[in-house]
C-alpha cells in the first residue's frame, strides 16, 4: 500500500506533480511561438496563410491518437527526426516526460494561437498606427502597444493551454507511454486505476484533483478575459469622449 | 518647404493633390469626404499612394524610384481625429512615449504640460479624461516628438476657451521656434484662421485653391467651398492700446502679406475697437467677424467718429469688388484695405449696389471675436 499524504497516495501525488510540471513546461515553451503565430495570423496577409492556419488548427480536429502516432513517426527513437536528434545530441523524446510535454505542446498549440489571434485582433490597429507616428519601429510598437493590450488574452490562452495539457491523454499515451513516475500524468493515472478492480475511490480522488486543477485554470482564464473586456471598454470610452 | 504630388485610388474615391508649401502653417479646408484625412495619412506614410513627397531635402516617398521612408522614421507627428491615447499608459507615459530620451530640448516637457494645462492630470489614465483633456494629451504627445512636420486633424475639437488658446499658442510657438511645419485640418474656419491665413481648399479629392484666405475669395472654384461651410472674415491686427475701464481694445489692421499697415486703413490711421484683450501693445492678433454682422451703408455714420466717447461700433469705408447673389441673400466682397465679406438679404442692402461703388461697413465692437 502506498504511503498517503493529504489523503493522496505517492503515485497520485507524483501524477499530480508531473501533470503540473508538464503543463508549466508546455505553456513556457508555447508562449513565444504561440504569440508569434497568433500575431502573424491576426495582423499579416501572406501567401499560404490559410494553409498555415489549417496546419496550426489540425491537432484540434485530428484524433489525439493519430497526433501521437505522427509524433512517434517523426520524433520516435527510430523516427525521421528522432533518430537524427538522438545521434547528434542524445535527445530522446518518446517515452520520456519531455515526450509528454511535446505531446501537450502539439495539442495545446491551436488553443494558444486561437486565443492570441483573437486578443491581437481586439487591439485597435489605430493604436499601432499612433505608435508608428510617434517613432516606434515594428518591434517597439509590438512590445509597448500590441503586447500589453493583448496581454490578458494571451494569459487567458496560456491558461487554456495549461488546462489542455492537464487533460491531454491520447497523444501522450501514444507518444510518451504510461510509465508511473515518468510519464503518467493525471488522466493516465485515472486510466490506469480504472483497469484495477475495486479502485473506485482512487479514481474519484484523481478525477476530483483533475477537476479542481482544471477549474482553477479556467477561472484564471475567465478573470483575465473580463479584465481584457474592461480595458477595451475604457479605451473605447476615452476615444468616444 | 514641403512639396508633394500624391495620387491615391480606392473604389469610388480618389485623391490627386499636389503643391508646394513654403509657409510654416497651412490650413486644409474642405467638406466631409473631400480627402483631407487621406491626404494627411499619405503624408504621414500610413497609406501608400503614387507620387512624390519631399520635406526639406528629404524625399519621403517617390513612387517613380520606389523610395519610401516608413512612417516611424519620417519624424512626422500626427494628431488623429480620434485621440488614440494608449489606454494602458497614464497621461505622463502617453506624453513621453515618442519623446527623445536624450538630446531633447530641456524644459520642453514642462512647457508643453503647462501650455496645455495638463499639470494635474499626469497620473490619470486616458479613460478618466474629458474629451478636451484627451485632445490636449494627443497634441502634447505629438509635439514632444519635435516633429519636422505636424499633421493636425481637427485638433481643437472639444477644447474650452483657455485650452484652445493655449494649444493654439503652443502650435504657433513650435512652428516659430523649432521650425515645425504644420498642416491643420479643421471644419472650423476660425480655428484655422487663428493659426494661419494660408489655406489649401480641397473638394472631391482635388485641390481647388491654395492661397491666402482673402485671395481665395477671388477664386471661383474655392469660393463655393468656403461659402458652404459658412464664411468668416479674418482680420489681422496689432493691439495699439486698451481702455480697460470701457472694456475696449483699439487695434490697427495689418495687411494680408506681412504685417505692414494695410494701405487704405493705415493711411487713415483707422483703428478698430474690439472687446478688451488683455495683451501687451503691439501683440498681433487674429479677429474673426461674421459676414452677417456687417451692415453696409451708403454714407458714413457721423456719430461714430468721436474718439474715446464714440459708441461701441466700428465703421470702415471700402469699395465693392464683387457681388455674389444667391436665392435670397447677397454676398459682397469689399476692399477696405483688407478684404471683407458682408452678407445681407436683398432688402437691407444700399440701393444700386454694384462693383466699384464705395460703401461703409458698420459692425459692433462685440462682433469682433479674437481667435
Amino acid at each position: 500500500m502506498a504511503q498517503e499524504h493529504f489523503g493522496l497516495t505517492s503515485p497520485e501525488i507524483s501524477a499530480l506533480w508531473l501533470s503540473v510540471k508538464v503543463g508549466l513546461w508546455c505553456v513556457g515553451i508555447l508562449l513565444v511561438p504561440g504569440v508569434a503565430c497568433g500575431w502573424l495570423l491576426a495582423r499579416k496577409q501572406f501567401p499560404g496563410k490559410s494553409v498555415l492556419e489549417a496546419m496550426v488548427y489540425l491537432p484540434m480536429v485530428l484524433p489525439p491518437v493519430v497526433t501521437g502516432c505522427l509524433l512517434l513517426f517523426l520524433l520516435g527513437r527510430n523516427g525521421v527526426f528522432g533518430k537524427m536528434l538522438f545521434e547528434l545530441f542524445g535527445w530522446q523524446f518518446a517515452f520520456t516526460w519531455m515526450g509528454a510535454v511535446l505531446a501537450s505542446i502539439v495539442m495545446a498549440f491551436p488553443l494558444m494561437v486561437r486565443s492570441v489571434k483573437v486578443a491581437v485582433e481586439m487591439v485597435d490597429g489605430n493604436m499601432e498606427e499612433a505608435s508608428r507616428t510617434l517613432g516606434a519601429g515594428p518591434l517597439r510598437c509590438f512590445l509597448t502597444v500590441t503586447l500589453p493590450l493583448s496581454a490578458p488574452g494571451i494569459l487567458a490562452g496560456a491558461a487554456l493551454a495549461f488546462a489542455r495539457s492537464l487533460g491531454e491523454f491520447g497523444a501522450t499515451i501514444t507518444f510518451a507511454g504510461n510509465i508511473r513516475g515518468e510519464t503518467q500524468t493525471l488522466p493516465l493515472a485515472v486510466f490506469s486505476q480504472l483497469q484495477v478492480p475495486g479502485s473506485e475511490n482512487a479514481v474519484l480522488r484523481l478525477a476530483a484533483l483533475s477537476i479542481a486543477v482544471s477549474l482553477g485554470a479556467i477561472a484564471l482564464s475567465r478573470i483575465l478575459e473580463s479584465r481584457l473586456k474592461r480595458r477595451n471598454q475604457n479605451a473605447q470610452e476615452s476615444d468616444d469622449a | 518647404m514641403l512639396e508633394f504630388d500624391v495620387h491615391f485610388r480606392r473604389p469610388g474615391f480618389c485623391v490627386d493633390i499636389g503643391g508646394a508649401f513654403p509657409g510654416p502653417i497651412t490650413g486644409i479646408f474642405g467638406p466631409s469626404g473631400a480627402g483631407k484625412t487621406t491626404l494627411l495619412r499619405l503624408l504621414a506614410g500610413l497609406e501608400r499612394g503614387a507620387g512624390r513627397i519631399v520635406l526639406g531635402d528629404t524625399v519621403l516617398a517617390d513612387s517613380a524610384s520606389g523610395a519610401c521612408i516608413p512612417a516611424h522614421k519620417r519624424r512626422i507627428g500626427v494628431v488623429f481625429q480620434e485621440n488614440r491615447l494608449f489606454p494602458h499608459l497614464n497621461v505622463a507615459q502617453n506624453l513621453t512615449y515618442g519623446a527623445k530620451p536624450a538630446g531633447g530640448v530641456p524644459g520642453l516637457y514642462g512647457a508643453v504640460v503647462r501650455g496645455l494645462r495638463l499639470d494635474g492630470l499626469l497620473r490619470h489614465r486616458p479613460h478618466m479624461l474629458s474629451g478636451g483633456e484627451a485632445r490636449c494629451v494627443a497634441l502634447g504627445r505629438a509635439l514632444l516628438t519635435l516633429p519636422r512636420l505636424l499633421l493636425l486633424d481637427e485638433p481643437f475639437t472639444g477644447l474650452d476657451g483657455d485650452r484652445k488658446r493655449g494649444a493654439t499658442e503652443l502650435v504657433r510657438s513650435f512652428a516659430e521656434t523649432y521650425g515645425t511645419r504644420v498642416f491643420l485640418v479643421s471644419h472650423c474656419m476660425e480655428s484655422i484662421l487663428a493659426l494661419t491665413d494660408r489655406l489649401l481648399v480641397i473638394q472631391g479629392g482635388q485641390a481647388v485653391g491654395c492661397d491666402a484666405y482673402t485671395r481665395l475669395l477671388d477664386n471661383p472654384a474655392a469660393l463655393p467651398v468656403l461659402m458652404s461651410a459658412g464664411m468668416v472674415n479674418m482680420m489681422r491686427m496689432a493691439v495699439q492700446w486698451s481702455d480697460e475701464a470701457r472694456a475696449v481694445t483699439y487695434c490697427r489692421p495689418l495687411s494680408d502679406d506681412g504685417g505692414q499697415g494695410a494701405p487704405a486703413a493705415a493711411e487713415r490711421a483707422q483703428l478698430f475697437k474690439t472687446p478688451f484683450i488683455p495683451r501687451p501693445n503691439g501683440t498681433q492678433i487674429n479677429a474673426v467677424l461674421s459676414p452677417r454682422d456687417i451692415l453696409l451703408t451708403s454714407h458714413p455714420m457721423p456719430d461714430l467718429d468721436r474718439g474715446a466717447e464714440a459708441p461701441r461700433q466700428n465703421q470702415v469705408p471700402g469699395r465693392v469688388v464683387r457681388v455674389i447673389e444667391s436665392v435670397d441673400r447677397v454676398l459682397c466682397v469689399i476692399d477696405a484695405g483688407m478684404r471683407l465679406i458682408a452678407e445681407a438679404s436683398r432688402n437691407t442692402l444700399p440701393p444700386g449696389l454694384h462693383e466699384g461703388r464705395v460703401v461703409w461697413c458698420l459692425f459692433r465692437t462685440e462682433s469682433l471675436r479674437v481667435a
